[in-house]
């Protein structure tokens, strides 16, 4: 029912999206958080936990090249198993999609729109959404990568503004935390980063495999990674531990401090279209991997259809997630097991799965 | 005809969606504060805010009038004596532009994190304004005083205080996001700059309508205040004031003097001023290292010293030397002995070297501070003397 | 029924008239069949946010499986802080 295809470089960029995702808003504050002044030593360390994950994760695809994980589930373990097994990532997708939503409208209803009930400000990004499932993954492939230049620009900028103001004292004490804060902070940085990458196994039937096509990926996941730990030593850099952990949205409070020769002022405004950029593109891949997992679940023809019931549903559960924002800072510790038993627990145990089928195959 | 319909629609929601009329604020019904201050009295709090009057400011002909007003309400509470005065200002208040924060004495004495939380939780204030508090003085009198050469008082507090942190070491701005990190610092205490009112008694020539060329009242800055935690317990002398921000690295350049041999003073131009702190341990004990390297110039020379003798430049650096040392000194010592609490920073420079040793010692951080020993190092320069070497007054008697 | 039910009501019933007759004309039973089902979740679910009713948030279905996980991982956090 797919009859998209994605380039290899699409494929890249839409894991760059991915990886920074709905991070630039709060990932810094979480690890932060945790690790104190080691945050960046935590975003390091989420890269090498994450990295090896996201390798995995394309390797699980290859043993089924065609087909997607809710297809292989039902090749795997029959009808009834595989069946719940697709619900529960099904639902993950769903829930995720929501999630996001919720967050980015948060954001936006608190540090911009602060009048606008969030309702309104969800309708209009699940308009976008539906059109672009509606329209296929090859169009949201092909938007990511007209939006990629402007994204790197405005992140570079970021940069480029911010390091004035950068002072490394705030680093220290470096280690000061001591480990196991630093792993702590690890968790967060790895599992909202790489785990939720594992959307990537409803997509990847879909890319064009060449030679490089593994290693455009492992790049992608890489410089992704980069991202990452950049931007949460930039906010450690610019506004030091102890405001990192106490704003909501850390790197929008940095990003305030932008101040170019008294003239290039208060513009942290146009970097929320950065913000917004990537959590977008991660919410319409989760979005349509619900879609077509569900349509691949009940085994129908195409998956257009539901988009607009699904865009409905959104609306309801984004809303219904939380009735504040207090609540992030609860849920987020339940997330990590979440990404991580989609990411590593479910694939492994269908992996060894396939390992005992194709040796009892081979015994037969 | 699926097409029109669908454009038909795509249209109206595009013309609803996307013209962000929702929670829209028209220009001219702002009241752009340029200026908040805060006092405090039995229980209530008195909020003034000084709102800019556009017109004034423009510089159009036609009522002569102030370039701002200045509105104030009573309320139990901050949030609530923001929201009363739209009882008395005609346009909502819009805080995106404030320049400073002037908060009184009483207010500082009961504590300042509670008073901040308020303006930091609003999305719509930035921390990049000055805080001060107001000494001797209602802080809502500060507000009131109209300055000479920058129309709105508030921008011309935020100025001269930008200026003087700049180029006079008693004075140290500090925004708010910096007092917020400082109280958050661990061990660390906070300190403000004071502001007060300077009466002014000379009887000038007043101009036909009223206007004064020197005006009666006018606002300076006097003294840092210091904290503990966040409640004010008193203020630093303007040489202790000078120690903390030489200690502080917060000295650009400023103004100083030696004596000379003969009883008159040698003015100081210093250009640049660097001071880094480290900690070593004696004996278990942490022992702070404050390197101070200060480059000046000669600004004025009213003694007779020939200053073309290198020797004698010698010694007036080490006079430098020992005079900044004393000055940080007399700093340290007078924090320890009167206020016990850590307003330099020393516990943080500590945490950095020795971790592990600060978790220890920071629970019971200000009993141990006023016994910490600090050791000082200053390298001072005199690079250049000027466009003239001698005083005119050593020619003089030369020829 | 207040406004905003007849709303979503009457939304969800043009969004069927758009997209039903298309499927039904293919002959695609199926898919016709979770369209309608989903629609009625999203016009339900659509209708307690805009009336904002306090629902258990989707949430509760992870927070439940993983709590024993949760609560391990809480402990030794807790106990090594001091």
């Amino acid at each position: 029912m797919e009859n998209g295809r994605i380039s290899s470089r699409q494929l890249a960029v839409l894991v760059i999206y991915f990886i920074i995702g709905d991070m630039l808003l709060i990932l810094p504050s979480l690890t932060i958080s945790a690790a104190k002044q080691d945050g960046w030593i935590s975003g390091g360390m989420g890269l090498l936990i994450g990295w090896p994950i996201a390798w995995f994760l394309y390797r699980f695809s290859r043993l089924f090249p065609k087909l997607t994980i809710i297809q292989y589930n039902r090749r795997l373990l029959g009808r009834w198993v595989g069946g719940l097994i697709s619900l529960f990532y099904l639902y993950y997708y769903l829930v995720t999609t929501a999630m996001l939503l919720r967050e980015a409208g948060d954001f936006l209803t608190t540090q911009i729109f602060t009048e606008t009930p969030i309702n309104a400000i969800h309708f209009m990004m699940i308009v976008t959404l539906v059109w672009g499932t509606k329209s296929g993954l090859e169009a949201i492939a092909r938007s990511g990568e007209t939006f990629f230049p402007l994204y790197i620009f405005l992140f570079l900028a970021l940069f480029v503004l911010l390091l004035p103001q950068a002072e490394l004292s705030r680093l220290q004490p470096v280690m000061g935390e001591g480990l196991r804060a630093i792993t702590h902070g690890s968790l967060y940085s790895s599992t909202f980063t790489f785990c939720e990458l594992n959307t990537v196994l409803m997509f990847l039937p879909y890319v064009v495999t060449s030679k490089t096509t593994e290693r455009d990926y492992l790049i992608g996941v890489f410089l992704g990674g980069m991202a990452i730990c950049s931007i949460i030593l930039l906010t450690l850099l610019v506004i030091g531990p102890n405001l990192a952990s106490s704003y909501l949205y850390a790197t929008y409070a940095a990003a305030q401090k932008i101040n170019v020769g008294n003239f290039l002022q208060r513009v942290e405004a146009i970097l929320a279209i950065n913000w917004i950029l990537s959590t977008f593109f991660k919410t319409i891949l989760d979005f349509y991997a619900f879609l077509l997992g569900t349509a691949q679940l009940f085994k129908l023809r195409d998956y257009r259809p539901l988009s607009i019931p699904g865009g409905m549903l959104l609306f309801g559960l984004a809303f219904a997630i939380t009735t504040n924002t207090v609540y992030f800072d609860y849920i987020v510790d339940y997330y990590i097991f979440w990404d991580f038993t989609c990411a590593f627990v479910l694939p492994l145990m269908l992996y060894m799965v396939y390992k005992f089928r194709s040796q009892t195959m081979l015994s037969k | 005809m699926k097409r029109i319909t669908g454009g038909i629609l795509a249209a109206v929601m595009i013309l609803v969606l996307l013209t962000g009329c929702w929670s829209r604020r028209e220009l001219n019904e702002l009241g752009i504060v340029s200026g908040i201050a805060i006092d405090k009295s039995d229980d209530q709090y008195h909020l003034s805010v000084q709102v800019v009057i556009p017109d004034q400011v423009n510089g159009r002909m036609g009522k002569q009038d102030t370039p701002v007003a200045v509105y104030k309400t009573v309320a139990p509470t901050l949030f609530e004596a923001f929201r009363k005065l739209t009882e008395t200002s005609p346009r909502k208040i819009y805080t995106a532009h404030i320049r400073t924060l002037v908060l009184s004495e009483e207010v500082a004495r009961d504590g300042i994190a509670k008073v901040i939380d308020i303006l930091v939780r609003n999305p719509e204030t930035r921390p990049d304004y000055y805080v001060l508090i107001a000494r001797d003085v209602s802080a809502e009198n500060i507000l009131k005083v109209l300055t000479p050469l920058e129309k709105i008082p508030a921008e011309a507090l935020f100025y001269s205080l930008d200026t003087s942190n700049k180029v006079w070491a008693p004075v140290a701005a500090v925004t708010v996001d910096t007092l917020i990190d400082q109280l958050m610092t661990t061990g660390m205490s906070p300190v403000l700059p004071g502001i007060s009112l300077l009466e002014n008694d000379s009887r000038d020539t007043k101009s036909e309508d009223m206007r004064h060329i020197d005006h009666p009242v006018k606002l300076g800055y006097s003294g840092m205040a210091v904290f503990r935690n966040d409640k004010l317990i008193g203020w630093m002398t303007k040489d202790e004031g000078k120690g903390y921000n030489y200690i502080r690295n917060t000295v650009s350049s400023t103004a100083g003097h030696l004596k000379c041999p003969d009883g008159k003073y040698i003015s100081l131009e210093i250009i640049r001023s660097h001071t880094e702190m480290k900690s070593r341990l004696e004996a278990g004990k942490p022992v702070i290292e404050i390197s101070a390297k200060v480059e000046s110039n000669i600004g004025e020379l009213e003694c007779s010293l020939n200053i073309n003798d290198p020797m004698v430049l010698e010694q007036l650096q080490a006079a430098g030397e020992q005079d900044l040392e004393n000055l940080m000194r007399q700093s340290v010592e007078a924090v320890q002995r009167r206020y016990k609490v850590d307003v330099f920073g020393f516990g943080q420079v500590i945490y950095n070297a020795y971790p592990k040793l600060w978790k220890k010692l920071e629970p019971q951080w200000n009993d141990e501070f006023p016994h910490l020993k600090v050791v000082y190092k200053v390298d001072a320069h005199i690079r250049n003397t000027g466009m003239i070497t001698n005083s005119i007054e050593r020619r003089m008697k030369e020829k | 029924m207040t406004l905003t039910t007849i709303v979503v009501g009457f939304c969800s019933l043009a969004i069927a008239a758009f997209e039903l007759p298309p499927l039904i004309k293919k002959g695609w039973a199926r898919e016709a069949l979770i369209f309608i089902v989903m629609l009625v979740a999203g016009a339900i679910v659509s209708i307690v946010a805009l009336k904002e009713i306090q629902t258990p948030s989707p949430m509760r279905v992870p927070e439940l499986i993983y709590k024993p996980l949760y609560q391990w991982m809480q402990h030794i956090l807790q106990v090594k802080d001091d």
